[in-house]
């Protein structure tokens, strides 16, 4: 095709939207100013629980659920218009941001009706954080390779096994954990199942790992018997790896893929002030070209979606060169200013610490960049 | 919209077909003419399609996959001039050159140019065919400080953001075939008893073209599309033009990179399409002339505002 398409999804400022952007960015702006957050990059792994119930309270969370569960019943569309928002001023959205994104369209497609009348209204109300069980010790990127196990007992299962690497697994009250239902046979993608575990049940423990931070969002959570009643199944039981694959493309395809050091960026536009030399300008707009490419290829993944296309291609380059896009904000503004970062400072130093710290996490988690250039040769017929 | 572009582009595809080894000559240039692609968007009393700039930008896309010979950016360009002032034959200058001359690219019949030195866009006669060309082999004409005192301004400053996002559209339908070439490529090409294909690193390299073509063609398709809408796309076009210049290099590196000693030669077809794209990342400004100006245009905004400029306020 070698036309240019009219597409609703422009990646462009839009009047139709202008209303509910002012919106949310006034509520921000007035989060930030009363003193209930520090824009800071990275910030959508930051837990702060009360934060997101102010934001539920906006219907900023939940936002696409049906009405029925709590949810705002819009559409696509307006979800992104407000992620992006958050994401942008550096809000901390830990708290829902996992719920939101990937364990609640989740769960609406694929959980029993009484899993989704339970969670999702909770979810949508901003009082409910999950985590992600993907990740074993000795399954990274080969997920179909895990050991985690459960063994069907009575009204549910038994989980045992052990997930790693979980991010806010110890402010979590879910965590929707990949485990093997059926042992290894000819086809390792067979015999998979995807269960909701409460994170305080009996045999869950949950153990910190710091990160090079100094931060502690990740975490080993161990089972050891660990009962999981017969709703808190996904699907039909066996079919976990399609499952996973979902879950993983809502994972990949957001906005957080490419915003997560925007903070960084704007401070270092005004902190390089209305005259740049010729080398800022030109790095600063080599930057900017590249965020706005991203964002617009971003944006084309919501018309595939409206059209009922296939969205894995273009949501795995999306997250691959939104997130080296990411990592490359933080090395060009500490190259450009001569202020040193720092993890204890304030304004632009501690930003730029905390991105240049966490850098090195974008293009690993949610499916390394290997993997990811993996799957788009695999969509170019290369494998 | 689509369903005019979609008409276009087959009918653009048919017309270069019929012309097969074309050259950036009168012959050409006549069929060109003929054809009425060249008045896409000029307005109808003047015999045009008075086609929108995406249209348009469908025209040199088609362009750019064929690798077919004319200055199509500069002929759609006096189109749309001529609403302006009729028979105008533009060119625009792109080469600083010593001595304050500049070259610009030449076809039969080019008068005037575009000249970008200055501030807005300002007509010039042209001078002298040059004996320079483009890396691509491009025949360009001299435009002398002389002419430029015979030059005059163009209302507004229209002409910059479509031929640079005219020019983006180019080079994105050149790079659409240079992709196709390569997955072709490797996956027929055996070496050590499997195609190249096969081969993790080959992938990366036909990957990452991929994308950038990708990221090329959403923000070039989003660039038109406020362009036509009317509205100010100040950041997006210059965002356009700067990722396509930027994939340009990454997807002709690699596809020469993946084709081996076969695509390094004449008779190939791949340097049709990749010198050309070396040579137009700077035209229609240049590329680190145009980063500087998206730099300049962030700082003036200021990092408060920035956002706000990015998705609306
Ligand atoms: C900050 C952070 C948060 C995370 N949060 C979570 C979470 O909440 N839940 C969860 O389940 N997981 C989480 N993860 C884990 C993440 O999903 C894995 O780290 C990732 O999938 C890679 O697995 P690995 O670390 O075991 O690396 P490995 O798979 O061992 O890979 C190591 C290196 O080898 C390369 N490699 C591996 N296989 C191939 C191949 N086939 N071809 C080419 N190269 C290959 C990889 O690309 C990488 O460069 C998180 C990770 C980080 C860093």
């Amino acid at each position: 095709m070698l036309w240019f398409e009219e597409r609703p999804n422009v990646a462009a400022p839009r009047p139709e939207e202008s209303g509910l952007r002012l919106e949310v960015r006034r509520f921000l702006d007035g989060e930030c100013k009363a003193g209930g957050f520090v824009p800071r990059p990275n910030n959508w792994v930051a837990f702060d629980r009360a934060f997101s119930i102010r934001c539920a309270e906006q219907g900023y969370v939940g936002t696409t659920l049906p009405k029925q569960y709590g949810g705002g019943g819009k559409s696509a569309r307006e979800r992104l218009v407000i992620c992006e928002e958050m994401l942008a001023a550096g809000a901390p959205l830990g708290s829902h941001w996992i719920a939101d994104r990937q364990s609640a369209p989740q769960i609406l497609r694929h959980g029993s009706e009484a899993l989704r009348a339970r969670l999702l209204p909770e979810i949508a109300a901003g009082r409910c954080t999950f985590a992600i069980g993907m990740s074993e010790p000795d399954s990274g990127s080969d997920l179909s390779s895990i050991r985690t196990a459960a063994r069907k007992v009575d009204g549910g299962w038994r989980l045992d096994g052990r997930k790693v690497w979980t991010t806010n697994a110890h402010h979590a009250d879910y965590m929707i954990v990949l485990c093997r239902t059926a042992p290894r046979g000819e086809d390792r993608y067979a015999g998979l199942s995807q269960l909701v575990v409460e994170v305080a049940s009996d045999g869950v423990t949950v153990r910190p790992i710091r990160n090079l931070a100094g931060e502690h969002e990740l975490n080993e959570v161990i089972f050891e018997g660990a009962f999981v009643p017969d709703d808190n199944l996904l699907g039909e039981g066996g079919d976990g790896w399609r499952l996973v694959n979902e879950e993983l493309g809502f994972e990949r395809s957001g906005p957080d893929r490419f915003l997560s050091t925007y903070p960084v960026l704007r401070l270092l536009v005004a902190e390089t002030g209305k005259d740049p030399n010729r080398y800022q300008a030109v790095a600063i707009g080599q930057l900017l070209s590249r965020l706005l490419a991203v964002r617009s290829l971003s944006h084309s993944i919501a018309d595939l979606l409206a059209n009922g296309e296939r969205v894995i291609l273009a949501a795995t380059m999306m997250k691959d060169i939104g997130t080296a896009l990411e990592q490359e904000i933080p090395q060009v503004a500490g190259r450009l200013l001569e202020i040193h970062p720092d993890p204890h400072g304030s304004g632009f130093a501690a930003a730029l610490a905390a991105a240049l710290l966490n850098a090195p996490s974008f293009t690993i988690r949610g499916g390394t960049r290997e993997i990811l250039k993996g799957i788009v040769a695999r969509e170019l017929g290369l494998r | 919209m689509s369903d005019t572009s979609r008409l276009l582009a087959d009918n653009v595809q048919a017309f270069l077909a019929r012309h097969p080894g074309a050259a950036c000559d009168e012959t050409f240039m006549e069929a060109v003419r003929e054809s009425g692609f060249a008045l896409a968007m000029a307005p109808e009393e003047l015999g045009g399609l008075q086609c929108s700039l995406a249209e348009a930008a469908t025209v040199a896309r088609v362009w750019g996959y064929q690798a077919a010979p004319l200055p199509i950016v500069e002929l759609l360009l006096s189109g749309f001039a001529a609403r302006i002032k009729p028979d105008l034959v533009l060119t625009t200058t792109f080469m600083p050159r010593g001595g304050g001359e500049r070259l610009a690219a030449w076809f039969p019949g080019v008068e005037r140019c575009v000249d970008l030195s200055g501030a807005g866009s300002t007509i010039a006669p042209v001078g002298e065919r040059s004996a320079s060309t483009t890396l691509a082999t491009e025949p360009l004409v001299a435009v002398t400080q002389d002419a430029m005192a015979g030059s005059f301004r163009l209302a507004g400053d229209d002409l910059l953001p479509r031929g640079a996002l005219l020019t983006a559209a180019r080079m994105l339908g050149a790079m659409e075939r240079v992709l196709e070439l390569t997955v072709e490529h490797v996956t027929l090409r055996q070496q050590f008893g499997r195609p190249i294909a096969r081969f993790q690193l080959v992938q990366a390299m036909a990957a990452d073209a991929a994308s950038e073509v990708a990221a090329s063609r959403a923000v070039i398709g989003d660039a038109l599309a406020v362009v036509d809408h009317g509205e100010t796309a100040d950041l997006l076009w210059r965002a356009a033009k700067i990722q396509a210049a930027r994939a340009a290099t990454l997807v002709s590196a690699h596809a020469h990179q993946m084709f081996g000693a076969i695509g390094f030669t004449e008779e190939h077809e791949l340097h049709r399409f990749t010198t050309s794209l070396l040579a137009w990342r700077n035209v229609w400004g240049s590329t680190a002339s145009i980063e500087k100006e998206l730099g300049g245009l962030a700082c003036t905004i200021g990092g408060d505002g920035l956002w706000g400029a990015i998705a609306g306020n």
